[in-house]
């Protein structure tokens, strides 16, 4: 355990700059070398600013205006949009089941998806390109015809009842889509079946950055799978993983097409999420003017929320691990 | 390896490079002789089919120097690009109207071109209503958009498969008018077929709600259907006894499994196919699936107006307001060209969509003469039938568009179609306390949008919304 | 004997999984050969009544499809290339160099994952217009690669920061210049992230469909091949049957190059720089 130990933490040890005796040697290589990074941040930097930056701003912009999407901004509504925002109950319930499908999707998610991404790493790795495509295929599939064929699965008349029916673990079709409170659940499963293959991706990129040799002294220790993951892959992976945690949630926290083709946030808005709730008020699709300014600060609240609660979950992992 | 991987890339990069170069100038010398391109945008399924196969062809035979560039967007995202579009200056020559854009807000951004010369003298011929004012016709007393379908358009009907009729040992005298026969003849094909009485997708509930509030109008007349304003009383009204008894209606037809157990998850292009594959014998839906069914190659199905409570008339208020419009870019390059296409819509495009199957032109003589006498051109015709002309609050006061710019967003989200998917699950007890809150929600949005308008020196009260010279089922006359 | 067994039923045990996992896929596959309403009533059944390759032809030519796919190629090629370029330059400088505002940098750009990017495309499409590129294949590829692609900053961050120091160090002295030891011999180190990056951006652009048709509103002929699909799909009426063709055909491509590419993933850091 002593030898990994050393291993592990001369490879992990992020590498900053060159060795301090070089450095020391050549201050001008070190600006030159600063003036690089910069150089090289430049292009993403730039990208960043005009592509995101501004329209976040935009939208902060837009939310204190009674603004239809169109036409010039001359009807300042000061912080009206945002009062009846935070009074609306459909927003919060929109926002709630956003952070019960995020919580939901995210818990199933990113355990599984590391098992098997390891698995396709270390144990099967001749089948993995097999068994890697078949668990992406979902990814790529077109959302349209998953609402489809999932609503053909969980319908009274689907599969599953059938299936269930047959076993005995129920008397009576149940309209799994069409109740308040399977709707969720249902949603939450096909979401991370959906999103599997993309995780699986990611973690099998994060496991390129644990060196072989550590894994290869670890087994020669005699660790077992769980030892392994425990004392070295876990180690190694957790800033991967925090990346990938991250990812998992800004990307559920922001599910949209899945829900609209599958629910249409139904049944009675058992599965309204906060991005259909601004589309129905940005772009209104059915009759009237849009709301673009309202959606604007609906928007601006749920990212002030989100960002909270990132800083809180921030702050409670260092705080456990310090203690 | 290294390096080639890097000649790779730097392959693609002048391939990618070259294919570019290749595409440019593939286009700028495509521009070969004088042909006008105009660039046309729509949004109705049925009708685009007809307008690329039939109207385009026939006019670019006719005029060999232009050329029409058609492009379709038939969902939720044509009023994104839209709007996109108004506010990056990039609107296409022609576009398809849409009610999240009113005509009236575009023409007051200046974005519109007036078509007055496309129209001309036969202003006439069109259906009464089509010229109103803040619809077709702006302050300014142009005409800024072109009707492409007539006003009398998005009624619901009950569709029935004659076949399981059939089988059940009925004919097209047992086709329910009422609620009673609907159960009773529904029950009967239970017993005696496979299938369920009644099929309506409201995934999206809006589709249910449509039905709902034409059975509605039979019960409660007296407030208008579908956009629950009643004249009489000057305001909006949802908890009417009509909205009410007809949500107990559907909740029993759900009890008593007369409707088709997956209704509550069917999207409203899926309904229809499982009608057409004898999972019900009869469907709820709107008229534009007609010629959907026929298209798919169902057509042993026939239909009449949705049964209401005692089988008495159901209607439809038709408030001037513009259906289906095509509108022009007023930095059209070629306004001439697009005039000469609007013209040969008119003169002959319109006949050619009546012919095909479209929806029923805005000219009442060009649809007697070429509707077909299939069960498609009855359907049309039913949905003419149930629309009558009622009161706009525009006839009283051309402000009012201004006060519905304003509401916009701030009425009511729950919609009677969400109230009742929502009494059927059980999420929602009271349906009358809940549509009553609805009503008062709607109604502060109008008086506080009234005051807003008139706090900004308009002349308007909620006196323009008061009719008292309107009886309903009797054509509204300005 | 024991591990071969154990081995045998894991592979027994995915295969099932992995036979559900993808049976809305094979689904899509059958769908497009069915008829438009055989394929809703017809359930869950995988057997079409009758094999449509009619389907297929209509979904080729009324999609446009043989005009689309170069436009997709085109703006899917070059819009992976300029974010792995910027995301491979930006990942090394975060990984290798402590420069002044390092911190602050990462943090921003990971902030940005949460705060909602605006819900209009409004502001973008007006810097395009003003940047005189609308109705241009330049135009919707700037618009595709706009954003922070904060992940794979990250993961290039990661593995970039994992390289010995000795590589660079020797690299130095044999006279390479910072660009130099980034270009030829740190870069082609990290394929595993190029091949990830590549693959999801690929995938991403290859379906993505509103700022293609937004962004060539008034160009038809510069649309992709994910416009072309969603042209089945009507508000009243789907022409599924269409719509799965060419979804079909769309995702051939994708498919390939999914398979293709990640052979990259299992080249680990070691076997890299050994070979």
């Amino acid at each position: 355990m002593s030898r990994l130990k050393i291993i592990t933490e001369k490879k992990s040890k992020p590498y900053m700059s060159l060795s301090p005796k070089k450095v020391a040697n050549n201050k001008t290589l070190r600006r030159k070398r600063i003036w690089w990074a910069y150089l090289f941040i430049l292009p993403q930097l730039l990208f960043f600013l005009v592509f995101t930056i501004y329209p976040i701003v935009m939208s902060y912009v837009y939310s204190v205006f009674d603004w239809p999407g169109i036409g010039p901004l001359d009807d300042f509504a000061g912080l009206e949009n945002y009062t009846r925002v935070l009074k609306d109950p459909s927003f919060w319930n929109a926002f709630k089941n956003t952070f019960i499908y995020m919580a939901g999707v995210t818990l199933l998610l990113l355990p599984t998806s590391l098992l098997l991404a390891i698995a396709l790493n270390n144990v099967l790795k001749k089948s993995s390109v097999f068994y890697r495509t078949i668990f992406f295929l979902p990814v790529v599939t077109t959302t349209a015809i998953v609402g489809i064929v999932m609503r053909k699965v969980f319908s009274s008349t689907g599969v599953l009842n059938e299936f269930l029916m047959a076993i005995g673990l129920i008397d009576e079709p149940h309209n799994w889509l069409g109740s308040p409170t399977s709707a969720m659940i249902i949603l939450i499963v096909i979401g991370a079946w959906k999103f599997f293959g993309m995780m699986m991706v990611y973690w099998l990129a994060g496991l390129q950055t644990l060196p072989k040799d550590v894994l290869e002294a670890a087994s020669m220790d005699g660790c077992n799978l769980w030892q392994k993951l425990r004392h070295v892959i876990v180690p190694i992976l957790l800033p991967v993983a925090m990346v990938i945690l991250l990812l998992c949630v800004s990307s559920s926290l922001h599910v949209f097409d899945l829900v609209l083709t599958l629910t249409g946030g139904g049944p009675y808005y058992s599965t309204d999420v906060v991005d259909l709730y601004i589309f129905r008020f940005a772009f209104n699709p059915d009759s009237g003017l849009p709301s673009m300014g309202y959606a604007s600060a609906a928007g601006v609240v749920f990212g002030l929320a989100v960002f909270a609660v990132i800083l809180l979950l921030g702050w409670l992992i260092r705080r456990t691990k310090q203690s | 390896m290294i390096k080639g991987s890097k000649y790779l890339v730097m392959a693609i990069v002048l391939i990618s490079t070259l294919l570019i170069a290749g595409c440019s100038s593939d286009t700028s010398s495509s521009g070969e002789g004088d042909k006008v391109k105009i660039s046309m945008m729509i949004r109705w399924v049925s009708a685009a089919d007809i307008i690329e196969k039939k109207i385009i062809p026939e006019f670019e035979k006719e005029h060999p120097n232009i050329e029409v560039k058609l492009q379709t967007s038939f969902n939720k995202n044509y009023t994104q690009a839209l709007q996109a579009a108004v506010n990056g200056g990039n609107l296409p020559d022609i576009f398809a109207s849409h009610p999240s854009l009113p005509v009236s807000k575009l023409y007051d951004l200046g974005v519109l071109h007036k078509l007055d010369d496309v129209i001309g003298d036969d202003k006439d011929k069109y259906e009464e209503g089509t010229w109103t004012k803040g619809s077709t016709v702006m302050d300014d007393g142009s005409i800024y958009a072109f009707p492409i379908m007539s006003g009398h358009k998005d009624s619901f009907v009950m569709y029935y498969n004659k076949d399981i009729l059939k089988k059940a040992g009925l004919s097209e005298k047992d086709v329910p008018k009422s609620w009673d026969q609907l159960m009773a003849v529904s029950k009967k094909i239970e017993k005696k077929t496979d299938a369920y009485g009644v099929l309506v997708g409201f995934k999206d509930p809006w589709v249910a709600e449509g039905a709902l509030t034409q059975m509605a109008s039979a019960i409660s007349p007296e407030v208008l259907p579908s956009v629950y304003y009643s004249p009489k009383g000057g305001d909006y009204k949802y908890d009417t006894k009509g909205t009410i008894q007809s949500i107990e209606f559907f909740k029993k037809m759900y009890d008593q499994k007369i409707l088709h157990p997956s209704s509550s998850t069917l999207d409203p292009a899926e309904a229809p196919a499982l009608f057409a594959s004898g999972k019900s014998a009869f469907l709820f839906d709107g008229a534009w699936t007609a010629s959907n069914l026929v298209k798919d190659g169902f057509k042993d199905f026939g239909v009449s107006f949705l049964p209401t409570k005692d089988g008495k008339k159901q209607y439809l208020g038709f408030q001037g307001t513009l259906a289906a419009g095509l509108l022009v870019n007023k930095e059209t390059k070629h306004y001439k060209e697009v005039k000469e296409f609007l013209k040969f819509m008119k003169d002959k495009g319109y006949e050619t969509l009546v012919k095909n199957g479209s929806q029923f032109s805005p000219i009442a003589e060009i649809n007697k003469k070429n509707a077909s006498d299939n069960v498609v051109g009855k359907t049309f015709q039913l949905q003419y039938d149930t629309f009558i002309a009622a009161p706009n609050p525009v006839y009283h006061n051309k402000n009012v568009t201004k006060v519905e710019t304003e509401m916009s967003g701030k009425g009511p989200q729950k919609t009677v179609g969400d109230v009742l998917a929502g009494y059927l699950t059980g999420q929602v007890r009271d349906v009358k306390g809940t549509l009553h809150k609805v009503s008062e929600k709607k109604n502060t949005a109008l008086e506080n949008a009234v005051k807003e308008v008139k706090g900004k020196g308009n002349k308007i009260s909620l006196s323009d919304w008061k009719f008292n010279d309107w009886t309903p089922f009797e054509p509204y006359k300005k | 004997m024991k591990r071969k067994l154990s081995l045998s039923s894991l592979h027994i045990l995915l295969l099932i999984i992995g036979l559900i996992w993808i049976y809305p896929f094979i689904w899509m596959i059958s769908a497009s050969l069915k008829k438009n309403f055989e394929l809703i009533s017809s359930g869950l059944k995988l057997l079409p009544e009758k094999a449509q390759w009619v389907n297929y032809a209509r979904a080729w030519n009324e999609a446009n499809f043989s005009g689309y796919f170069l436009n997709t190629v085109i703006i899917t090629i070059f819009t992976v290339l300029i974010i792995l370029v910027m995301c491979a330059l930006t990942g090394y400088a975060l990984a290798r160099v402590d420069f002044p505002g390092k911190k602050l940098f990462i943090l921003v750009i990971t902030g940005t994952m949460f705060i909602p990017k605006g819900y209009t495309i409004i502001p973008i499409y007006i810097i395009i217009k003003q940047l005189g590129l609308l109705n241009t294949l330049g135009g919707v590829i700037l618009a595709e690669s706009s954003g922070a692609h904060v992940l794979f900053i990250l993961l290039f961050m990661a593995y970039f920061s994992k390289l010995p120091k000795e590589l660079e160090e020797s690299a130095i002295m044999d006279g390479c210049g910072f660009f130099r030891t980034f270009w030829s011999i740190m870069l082609p180190l990290s394929k595993p992230i190029i091949a990830t990056v590549a693959i999801m951006q690929f995938i991403w652009t290859w379906n993505s469909f509103f700022i293609p048709f937004v962004f060539t509103l008034n160009k038809p002929e510069l649309r992709t091949l994910a416009v072309g699909m969603y042209s089945f799909v009507g508000e009243h009426s789907v022409d599924w049957v269409g719509m799965t063709a060419a979804a079909t055909i769309s995702l051939i491509p994708v498919i390939i190059i999914f398979i293709v590419f990640q052979r990259f993933f299992i080249e680990g850091v070691s076997g890299s720089v050994k070979g």
